[in-house]
């Protein structure tokens, strides 16, 4: 059998999955092609042109401090920042961007064509070259072969895709492009379970048909915000979005014209995510509510195309017209783009590990919406640890795996290969149980040594990890060392910031701890130095949320018992005894590779639990003995 | 999340031993012994001395009261059974002062062991043989049969209906903080403090009664189920007066008064029980006793323990032969009641009847022979023939430790609000609480929030 070329790794995709993916892997030293439908449409964003928010900006934070691409380019690309949950607590602060959906695709490929490990190249993958159940390559449409020795499957929503609008529906991907039909089988061929989810999208209309007058500015932040720790982006141009509402006439429309909206007819038959439900979704689900919120948002500075936020819809297009047009500020919008739905093959996550490298094939890895996930943000993120993986799985180097405890990264990839999803499946804050640890303040303190240590973080970041580590240690150092005692002018001081005076002498750390009292406020008083404003944060949140931070720090030491048991990979579940016919299968089926791992998985009990953990005592004394 | 935490357990049987000793084990059995044994000059024990038995006293540390006097010995991990840190208090052996400890160890921390834990442990840290630990793991299954057996009782029991009412109202409030800090620009209201703190508060009181009332046993709607039977007028509710001590059942000389099954719950020797008692069966045409007969055979259907009632003042009927016949696999105790009267009945020819069943001969309106029965239901229940109730036994100390533990995370809730902490934080308590009133497999409390999220906000764009 022969090949036309080889590389290392192949990526299939450029999407967000795709583009991480291929970029960590050229640079962690693999000669790598990234392969696209179309090389005009690298990076698109198909959706709303937003990246961040809360869990979602935190995950955009870890890439970068690993030394991803996304937090770069959307710095680049943005036309507004928001800082959201300023008035709440630090765990779920969170940046939030509008991206120019043009300038997003241009920076993120150049940053592709500047790697010299990287080639980029448009081709339709039509199989796979298995050399029993390990990768050789792939085939194009063209009957190309094209050999590698790993393979990152990023194939977003392209796998069988059909778009659904109204009564009418037809195979495609996003936004007009050409769909994978063939691949689909040639991954059920070789044994992978599929599945079907569907997704959707608004309507974008013509800026200029827009009466922003009747609607509400939605203004970015005056302070400048990057997502990059190692942006140097000071100020930008920043653009409004605009907050409209719906109104009974618009409910109205949509309940008189649900027999012919394809969620309800039947016409669709993928399950949706209850994260972003489509408008007829919420006007069914919830018929109390009077109103929803409907932001426009611009797609760029050089498109007059803007995105109708809160209306995703799949219903007929006179239907959409007349829905628009009854909101207030839409009275003449004209649509330049339908909303539409689309159904996708995906697949069954569980059939994946940790390290997102299917369990029974050897060098094929999967990230995004393939194993069904939604959102730019999560398939850029598994995109990194996939590269990551393929890179190492071809060096023979020891795999990278983020833990719960480190960062959204594990809890999204831990989620999806431990538990399955029967949707799409969004991160949330809510889904990590150390929220107050995996802050998006201190992604590079968490993570840079980590991306530094395998060769992608460069060295630039890691200098500048450090630095801060320092000045931070320092810092508490000093302030822990500087006790003030109640005499006559503290005391004043104390009073002049309108907290209650001292009655001992107690250390500047303890006295920061007061909820309104800051460093910059007690700075000058007491000849402290100068810090950035990233440390200074830092300084804060670690003193006024001690108690907190310790405790969850507690819990992750309580687990880490659990987490790091591993379970033998050669491990039968069939012979552990005395365990439940669904743990049985369960266990069987996902294959955990900790007892922390296998704790989460639903329908295994903790009497389960300590069944297996006995079990595999056995395992390792019964090997003792032998050996 | 599985986590790594100390346990402790009564190691010893409960009865009338004449010491007991309560086992923990883990990373915090040294500070627990630290804050409730104090030594003879009534003094905390700074530094406990490997492997050295102290005198002095275990109290409890909230009220600085006196519990018992007590033996207590560290062993450091690894020289110890389980290869952790070890504390073993001795008492003496009475059942409530061990309960009473039990309860000062969990409030400082330790959770109630589950069967075989211990033993677990020492497996699992290299300890004890193969052939030990396959004895265990016949415990945790035995235990996880009887649970699955015994789990539509105990699910329906009040103490646990209640526990799960808290926990739903804390988790609707969870997913309401949830909801803001995840979907800041939906339009929802973010909880307000004071709203949250009344609930926390009418939460914690809520708590309060159920580990009050669970002191007395009196609204603990758990224990072995006990089912009185007998035909009418044997006796049986004045045995469940004798044994409560009060009357709770009308007692009248008219057979057929109890038309309807009366539930109390007592405890006998430590034991907590739910007695039944039951319409008396005989052949009726009224239709109301005729609908307590049906109760009462349900009532036997569910019951852990039967205390079968005969009158030695009267003839042996085909009554009592046909209920005897219809009696399930179950351990049974046949109470000969009214032995201050005239002897009637055939007292041997029963004995031939019921050689199976041990029989105690009583006088319930005396109150003679009461002990004879109490040692019966406890000789029982520790030979394990009413084997089930270990499990109710513990699922009540079980829910107890949960009650505690949630409790505490509540009052940091609290305490957090009143600091002006922000809702992200004061969540970390709340989920802490939610998690310890109930433990469901492999689900953690996070994919319960989001569901309850997406079940009560429109949410997303």
């Amino acid at each position: 059998m022969s090949f036309s070329s080889q590389y290392q790794v192949i990526v299939l995709g450029a999407g967000h999955a795709g583009c991480e993916a291929a970029l960590a892997s050229a640079r962690m030293g693999c000669s790598t092609l990234l392969v696209t439908l179309n090389l005009d449409n690298i990076a698109l964003m198909p959706c709303n042109p937003s990246v961040g928010g809360p869990a979602k900006g935190h995950l955009v934070r870890e890439i970068d401090a690993l030394g991803g691409e996304m937090a770069l380019v959307t710095d680049r690309a943005s036309l507004q920042m928001r800082m959201l949950n300023t008035a709440k607590g630090p765990a779920v602060h969170s940046l939030r961007a509008q991206a120019d959906k043009l300038v997003y695709q241009e920076m993120m490929r150049r940053s592709l064509y500047r790697e010299d490990k990287l080639e980029v190249r448009q081709l339709l993958v039509d199989g796979i070259v298995w050399e029993g159940s390990a990768i050789k390559g792939v085939i194009t449409e063209n009957g190309e072969r094209i050999a590698c020795e790993a393979l990152v499957l990023a194939t977003g929503t392209y796998l069988r895709g059909r778009v659904i609008i109204g009564d009418t529906s037809f195979a495609g991907g996003p936004c007009g492009q050409r769909s994978s039909v063939q691949l689909s089988d040639a991954l059920i061929q070789a044994g992978i379970r599929l599945r079907r989810f569907k997704t959707g999208t608004p309507a974008r209309i013509d800026g200029r048909s827009v009466d922003f007058a009747r609607m509400k500015i939605q203004p970015g932040d005056e302070t400048n915000h990057n997502f990059s720790f190692i942006s140097e982006i000071c100020q930008r141009e920043q653009l409004p979005c605009w907050l409209t509402y719906t109104n009974e006439m618009t409910h109205a429309t949509i309940r008189d014209n649900l027999h012919r909206a394809p969620l309800y007819t039947g016409n669709i038959e993928g399950t949706g995510p209850r994260y972003c439900p489509s408008i007829e979704v919420k006007i069914v689900n919830f018929p109390e509510k009077e109103t929803h919120q409907v932001f426009v948002e611009p797609e760029g500075r050089t498109t007059n195309e803007m995105y109708v936020q809160g209306l995703s819809t799949s219903l007929p297009i006179d239907v959409q017209l007349k829905m628009l047009r009854s909101i207030s500020g839409l009275e003449n919008a004209r649509v330049m783009r339908y909303g539409y739905a689309i159904e996708y093959d995906c697949i069954d996550p569980t059939q994946l590990e940790l390290t997102l490298a299917f369990k029974n094939f050897a060098g094929l890895f999967a990230a995004g919406q393939i194993n069904g996930s939604s959102g730019y943000e999560e398939a850029a993120a598994q995109g990194l640890i996939a590269g990551i993986n393929a890179a190492l799985f071809v060096q023979k180097r020891p795999p990278f795996v983020l833990t719960r405890a480190e960062a959204y990264i594990g809890v999204l990839i831990d989620d999806l290969v431990t538990k399955g999803t029967n949707e799409p499946y969004r991160i949330m804050t809510s889904r990590a149980e150390y929220r107050l640890l995996l802050r998006h303040d201190n992604a590079d303190l968490r993570l840079t040594k980590r991306g530094f240590d395998i060769g992608l973080a460069c060295n630039d970041r890691f200098a500048k990890v450090e630095q801060k580590f320092q000045a931070i240690a320092e810092t508490l150092e000093l302030l822990k060392k500087t006790i003030v005692t109640p005499v006559n002018d503290i005391q004043h001081f104390l009073r002049e910031l309108g907290t209650s005076e001292l009655r001992t002498g107690t250390s500047l750390f303890e006295l920061l701890k007061r909820p309104n009292i800051s460093y910059l406020a007690i700075k000058d008083r007491f000849g402290l130095p100068e810090l950035s404003s990233e440390v200074e944060a830092q300084i804060e949140i670690m003193i006024k949320y001690e108690g907190y931070i310790n405790k969850q720090v507690e819990q992750v030491q309580r687990a880490a018992s659990f987490e790091s048991r591993m379970i033998p990979k050669d491990i039968d579940f069939n012979s552990v005894s005395g365990i439940s016919k669904e743990a049985r299968q369960k266990l069987s089926s996902v294959r955990p590779g900790s007892i922390g791992q296998a704790s989460r998985i639903s329908g295994v009990s903790p009497a389960d639990i300590s069944l297996l953990l006995i079990y595999i005592e056995q395992m390792r004394r019964r090997k003792n003995d032998q050996a | 999340m599985m986590e790594a935490d100390t346990i402790a357990a009564i190691a010893t049987s409960v009865g009338h031993a004449g010491i007991g000793i309560v086992r923990v084990s883990g990373p915090a059995s040294n500070e627990i012994a630290r804050a409730v044994f104090r030594n003879s000059r009534q003094e905390k024990i700074a530094v406990f001395e490997p492997r050295r038995m102290i005198y002095g006293m275990v109290i409890n540390p909230q009220s600085e009261e006196k519990i018992d006097e007590a033996l207590c010995v560290f062993m450091p991990g690894p020289n110890s059974y389980t290869c952790e840190d070890v504390i073993e208090f001795q008492t003496h052996g009475g059942p409530l002062v061990l309960r009473q400890l039990l309860r000062v160890v969990i409030e400082q921390g330790a959770r109630v062991a589950q069967p075989g834990e211990f033993t677990q442990r020492a497996f699992l840290n290299g300890r004890i043989d193969l052939m030990q630990a396959e004895a265990v793991m016949g415990v945790i299954q035995a235990k996880t049969e009887a649970a699955l057996r015994n789990s539509t009782q105990l699910m329906n029991g009040e103490l646990s209906r209640r526990i799960r009412l808290h926990r739903q109202e804390l988790l609707n409030e969870l997913a309401h903080i949830e909801a803001s800090l995840d979907y800041p620009e939906d339009d929802i209201v973010s909880p307000e403090s004071g709203t949250l703190l009344l609930l926390l508060e009418q939460t914690v009181r809520g708590f309060d009664n159920l580990l009050a009332s669970s002191k007395t046993g009196k609204v603990l709607r758990e224990g072995l189920r006990t089912v009185i039977i007998g035909k009418p007028n044997v006796g049986k509710s004045t045995l469940l007066n004798a044994l409560l001590g009060e009357e709770r059942a009308l007692v009248t000389d008219i057979p057929g008064t109890t038309r309807d099954s009366i539930e109390e719950y007592i405890s006998i020797r430590g034991i907590p029980l739910q007695i039944i008692d039951t319409a008396g069966l005989r052949d009726s045409a009224d239709q109301v006793e005729l609908m307590g007969m049906q109760r009462t055979r349900a009532a036997i259907e569910s019951a852990g323990l039967i205390l079968l009632m005969i009158d030695a003042s009267a003839p042996i009927s085909e009554s009592d032969i046909s209920i005897l016949n219809d009696l399930p696999a179950i351990p049974v105790i046949v109470v000969v009641n009214k032995i201050d009267l005239p002897q009637l009945a055939d007292l041997a020819g029963w004995h031939d009847l019921t050689r199976k069943y041990p029989v105690v001969s009583l006088s319930a309106k005396e109150k003679a022979g009461l002990d004879k029965l109490e040692d019966m239901i406890e000789k029982l229940v520790f030979a394990n023939e009413a084997h089930l109730s270990i499990d109710v036994c513990l699922d009540n100390s079980r829910h107890i430790d949960c009650l505690i533990a949630a409790k505490s995370n509540l009052i940091a809730a609290m305490a957090a609000i009143a600091d002006g902490m922000p809702l992200d934080c004061v969540a970390i308590d709340l989920r802490a609480a939610i998690q310890s009133l109930g433990q469901i497999t492999g689900e953690t409390v996070s994919d319960e929030v989001v569901r309850e999220i997406f079940a009560k906000f429109c949410l997303g764009k």
